[in-house]
């Protein structure tokens, strides 16, 4: 609730012209049954026609102010509540890119859009109701009562105790459908993301015939779904049959007792007319108030979900005094120890090194053994728990996160394109780059041969996550964008991978020449690939069990020697040697 | 492709295509629909019951004689009998035609599930999946909605709309041909609002398809956002959607 008052009050202008036309509304509803019962009394009985058509006229008069009004009510609250919308999605993601990697873990992708997405959407339809009826029914409520006191004390005795009813009705209601709803939404949630894996994993799940489990698992959620919202449905519709039996008992009761009423002259036959539809009116504005509140569990959870969001601190943040790093002149890593924020185990133990510019580093080691770990913390998506990382001697957390990412190049395992030309891919760190740097990025990275293939060359237009292009094509698209962007440290975490041995090898021999005044990080798993490292760190399990050159290690290191010899036969092994 | 050619469906075809789905659940429907007539019935005798009280008491006041108290209680039991037999044809309605409609719904998602897995793999890469998943969520919600909210809705109106008519004739001529005149004015309005209305829907489920693609394009490549400081970028981008 607190969420949504904060953003009403940005609009506080259109909160009141709403306010206002509220007033225009209840002036029909109460005004025409009012003029109508003295109709009844005066005019009817006595046969007098110009009482009759002056207050006809009357009549028509409020109409029309009360027509005006309910227009402006429905166009302010429009207005309103799709702004607030707008607002709330801004600041969601806007607050989301301030995230680290622990963050988006912790909430998940898919959750994050749907939060993005529907939970923003709950709180608008949430706020419409707010605006129309939550405003308008204590206004009604407040006139009815009154008016129903003015006729006959005994009679409202009946109708004031109908509200106590509602009004536990409606808490009980409200209990049982909040955990519904809350399930409701967790499983919409649940089938969202079922889909988004079977569309994305399409291939996956084809090539190992796994469509019959798929299809299970989502026909079991959306089991669940439907027995969810159809039990909350059906508690829903009840409510409404159910409250207007009791205003229908009610009624007849009135009735009943306005006959006693009426032979002792105590009210007149208007009167009754009148008290019953006022009686329809109190009891109707306790419930719309009471509905709203039975819709506001459904929005507070989505409020919730979003507040959730917006309270999240990322964990990875400037420190307050942190300095420009301008370039990376030495890395090291001092006895670090890392686990996830949900391990365990720790991933990584004692990892101890030092690098500096100018040198070719890389990291090898099976799956699993905490490469694509270490490079994270390198990064600073993650912070260590143990030890500590030091560049240029400085401790990693002193510096500016942003001058730390612009001095970094990290070109990951699985490379991300974005929905644009090729241009703007490559460009994406630095689009203000000139044509000439941007294609010789992409002449280094061997990337430029299949542009220019390409129908538009580098105007061609890559598809939603980069789904017209081979795997080997997003690599070096992502290898020609760290290029541009010409960092102190690259890093590559098993970038080589989707390309060919010879197409490898040509890369590399095109990187050199950029690459010679930064530290080049490489996690590979082919030896040829970083035979010719100044320093190779075999990782396993987590630990450094050999660290050196390709001779050292091919002589101390026996996991390096097994690797070694599983990828090359020793005739290549040997030539190495000699050259 | 034939995909890129969404031709836009007759309504009738639609509905047509609906039917296969609800067609299991038919009788629950019909079932319900049947309440749904019932309901109105006893709302239309209402105002005439009711009425019928107000008659009897201006007689007794007019003829200046105390009222008959039993002669009242006996049309409040009638009233009260018309009162019990809407009350439980609604209950009745809410059950049978949540379920139709719920388990009709469920057919359509494993329905979508399931075509998921024979659409060749090419359709995927020339879909957006985040439109996609908009189309698929979004939608059906929509559909589900409109299904469970809407269709008693059109067949109260409808009955309402005979029936009220059917008694109002009873009560006046004259006054029911006053309302009568009115009533094209309020369709021709109605339409116009229609008209108006259907594209604006039919943008806003297309912005919302749009909006949600970016939303999961932004958010799936975070961690190149955050390596190359694109966060502001990503912003303006997430804003203009």
């Amino acid at each position: 609730m607190k969420l949504i008052w904060k953003y009403l009050m940005k609009y506080k202008k259109w909160f009141l012209l709403d306010f206002i036309s509220v007033f225009g509304f209840a002036l029909v509803e109460l005004g025409i049954p009012t003029i109508i019962s003295d109709m009844i009394d005066h005019g009817i009985e006595t046969q007098d026609t110009t009482y009759l058509y002056s207050r006809f006229g009357l009549m028509a008069f409020i109409s029309v102010i009360g027509v005006s009004g309910v227009v402006l009510l429905g166009y302010c609250c429009s207005k309103i509540s799709t702004n607030i919308t707008r607002d709330i999605r801004n600041d969601v993601f806007e607050h989301a890119q301030a995230f680290s990697a622990a963050e988006m873990e912790k909430f998940g992708v898919s959750s994050m859009i749907t939060r993005t997405n529907n939970d923003a959407y709950q709180i608008m339809l949430f706020l419409n109701v707010i605006l129309k009826s939550a405003l308008l029914t204590p206004v009604m409520m407040c006139v009815s009562v009154m008016l129903i006191l003015k006729i006959s004390l005994e009679l409202s005795y009946v109708v004031l105790a109908t509200i106590p009813v509602v009004i536990l009705g409606v808490i009980i209601v409200a209990k049982v459908s909040e955990p519904l709803s809350e399930n409701q939404q967790k499983s919409i949630d649940h089938i969202n993301q079922i889909l988004r894996e079977n569309i994305t994993g399409i291939r996956v799940i084809r090539s190992f015939n796994k469509q019959e489990y798929e299809k299970k698992r989502f026909s079991n959620e959306n089991d669940f779904y439907r027995d969810q919202s159809a039990k909350l449905f059906k508690l829903m519709s009840c409510t409404e049959p159910s409250f207007f039996f009791l205003m229908n008992i009610a009624t007849v009761i009135v009735y009943y007792l306005s006959c006693t009423l009426l032979n002792s002259n105590a009210i007149t036959l208007g009167n009754v007319v009148a008290f019953v539809e006022y009686l329809f009116h109190v009891m109707m504005s306790v419930l719309i108030f009471c509905m709203v509140f039975m819709m506001y569990p459904r929005a507070n959870v989505s409020a919730k979900r979003i507040m959730d969001v917006l309270d999240t601190k990322p964990s990875i943040i400037n420190d307050e005094n942190s300095i420009q790093l301008d370039s990376i002149q030495t890395l090291s890593f001092k006895d670090v120890s890392f686990s996830y924020p949900n391990g365990e185990e720790a991933v990584l133990k004692n990892i101890d090194f030092s690098c500096h510019k100018g040198q070719k580093i890389a990291v090898i080691g099976s799956t699993g053994s905490g490469k694509s770990t270490l490079v994270k913390l390198m990064n600073r998506f993650y912070d260590v728990s143990r030890g500590l990382i030091e560049i240029n001697g400085v401790d990693i957390r002193k510096y500016n996160l942003e001058s730390l990412r612009t001095q970094i190049g990290y070109v990951a395992q699985k490379a991300h394109m974005f929905k644009g030309s090729i241009q703007s891919n490559i460009c994406f760190g630095k689009p203000e780059a000139s044509v000439e740097e941007m294609v010789h990025a992409a002449t280094v990275a061997q990337a430029s041969e299949f542009i220019s293939t390409r129908e538009h060359g580098y105007e061609d237009e890559i598809a939603e996550d980069g789904t017209n292009i081979s795997g080997g094509q997003k690599q070096r698209l992502s290898i020609a964008r760290v290029i541009l962007k010409k960092p102190s440290l690259y890093i590559y975490d098993d970038s080589f991978s989707a390309l060919d041995f010879k197409t490898d090898a040509t890369l590399r021999k095109a990187l050199k020449p950029e690459v010679k005044n930064a530290i080049f990080f490489v996690v590979a798993q082919r030896i040829s690939t970083i035979m010719d490292s100044d320093m190779i760190i075999v990782l396993d399990e987590g630990q450094i069990i050999g660290m050196g050159t390709h001779a050292q290690l091919l002589k101390d290191c026996s996991v390096y020697q097994e690797i070694a010899h599983s990828q090359l036969t020793q005739k290549e092994l040997d030539d190495f040697e000699r050259n | 492709m034939i995909l890129k050619e969404t031709k836009k469906m007759k309504f009738t075809e639609c509905l047509s295509h609906l039917f296969v789905f609800i067609k299991p659940y038919r009788f629950k429907l019909l079932f319900g629909i049947l309440m749904v007539i019932t309901a109105q019935v006893t709302f239309a005798l209402n105002p005439t019951v009711e009425g019928m009280i107000t008659t009897q008491l201006a007689a007794d006041i007019s003829a200046h004689q105390p009222i008959q108290v039993d002669k009242v209680v006996h049309i409040l039991c009638i009233l009260f009998s018309i009162y019990i037999v809407k009350t439980i044809s609604q209950f009745l309605m809410a059950v049978f035609m949540t379920d139709a409609i719920q388990k009709t719904m469920f057919d359509v998602r494993n329905a979508i599930e399931n075509k998921i897995h024979h659409l060749p793999v090419s359709y995927f890469d020339q879909e957006k999946t985040g439109e996609l998943l908009s189309r698929i969520t979004n939608d059906v919600d929509t559909l589900s909605n409109a299904l469970q909210q809407t269709l008693s809705r059109v067949i109260s109106a409808i009955c309402t709309f005979t029936f009220v008519l059917f008694m109002m004739l009873r009560i006046n001529v004259l006054m029911t041909c006053i309302i009568l005149v009115a009533l094209p004015v309020i369709a021709l309005l109605s339409k116009f609002v229609v008209k108006k209305s259907q594209p604006l829907f039919d943008d806003q489920q297309n912005t919302l398809a749009d909006l949600n693609g970016t939303i999961n394009e932004l958010y799936d490549g975070y961690s190149e956002i955050l390596s190359y400081n694109q966060q502001e970028h990503a912003l303006e981008r997430f804003q203009k959607g």
